[in-house]
């Protein structure tokens, strides 16, 4: 038996489908909210370009990296925020799509999951 | 949730530099200049004991817009050059996020109605709706509520969700 505690236990709801939390990501004094799905699947966190360029960030001026993914890659531009979720601020490094109407938020293992003791209970649709 | 323990004191995950390949300590003012950007006392990892061994596999950070306005202009340059793409563990700070809980009620109700739409959300209320992000945007900041939840609507019949 390995017992832990956490502190915080989050429902997630909305059925088996997959798992969003409310985010609010802050850079250059502008704030964007949104929901975005954990992903322990995904190296980076990764948002839309449309909300990058809400902050206020030159999303080509950022550190480039192409994504690969299973229908391909795409370009995405890295950028120093801070990530607010679940009553925790963190302050990392995530990318902004290339690509205008690019349609995923996700919270990935680098710069999100990796700050955190996290549990998913999917069977009660919650995590701690 | 938990804050991994480490975060109580900030550290470099992992650095790359030229001399980690000699097997060299990295030098006291790339450390500094590190310690200086980041506001934050600053160790080497346990587990390198302050040499990092030849060969091994680092990340390599880069810094890009950070949020702190006083950055060491001097050292800027220097890390540019010798550093590249980064994660930089951080202490997670405890707040008080706002519940969307009923925002998240409202797109399960309305999923199907702005499926593949912008909308703005303040609560159960909808403040704008569109199908170009800027307008929904600008739209949003226009009514005056300070913090929307902004979202383009996913379809309720879409396809499962695996990544990408």
């Amino acid at each position: 038996m390995y017992p832990l505690s956490f502190a915080v236990r989050w429902d997630y709801g909305r059925g088996p489908s997959h798992i969003e939390i409310p985010v609010s990501l802050r850079a250059r004094a502008n704030t964007v909210d949104l929901l975005a799905k954990i992903d322990t699947g995904s190296t980076y966190c990764v948002f839309q370009r449309e909300y990058g360029e809400q902050l206020g960030l030159t999303i080509e001026g950022g550190h480039r990296t192409s994504i690969v993914t299973a229908k391909g890659s795409f370009d995405a531009y890295g950028h120093w925020v801070a990530i607010e979720a679940l009553d925790f601020v963190v302050e990392s490094q995530v990318y902004f799509a290339a690509e205008s109407g690019f349609t995923r938020n996700v919270l990935g293992l680098l710069g999100w999951i990796d700050r955190f003791r996290l549990a998913v209970t999917h069977h009660d649709c919650c995590f701690t | 949730m938990t804050a991994a323990p480490g975060n109580g004191h900030p550290f470099v995950d992992a650095l790359e530099y030229q001399s980690a390949e000699q097997g060299t300590r990295p030098s006291a003012p790339d450390v500094f200049a590190v310690s200086r950007l980041w506001k934050a006392p600053f160790w080497w990892p346990e587990r390198s004991k302050g040499v990092v061994a030849p060969g091994s596999a680092v990340a390599v950070p880069r810094i890009q817009e950070t949020p702190f306005s006083d950055q060491p202009a001097a050292y800027l340059p220097k890390l540019r050059q010798r550093l590249g793409a980064y994660t930089l563990p951080r202490p997670a700070r405890a707040v008080r996020s706002i519940d969307r809980s009923r925002e998240i009620q409202w797109l399960e109700e309305h999923r199907n109605k702005y499926s593949n739409q912008w909308v703005a959300l303040d609560g159960d209320t909808l403040l704008v709706a569109g199908w170009e992000a800027k307008e929904v945007f600008d739209g949003a900041r226009r009514s005056g509520v300070s913090r929307p939840l902004i979202v383009r609507v996913e379809p309720a019949d879409g396809p499962p969700f695996e990544g990408w």
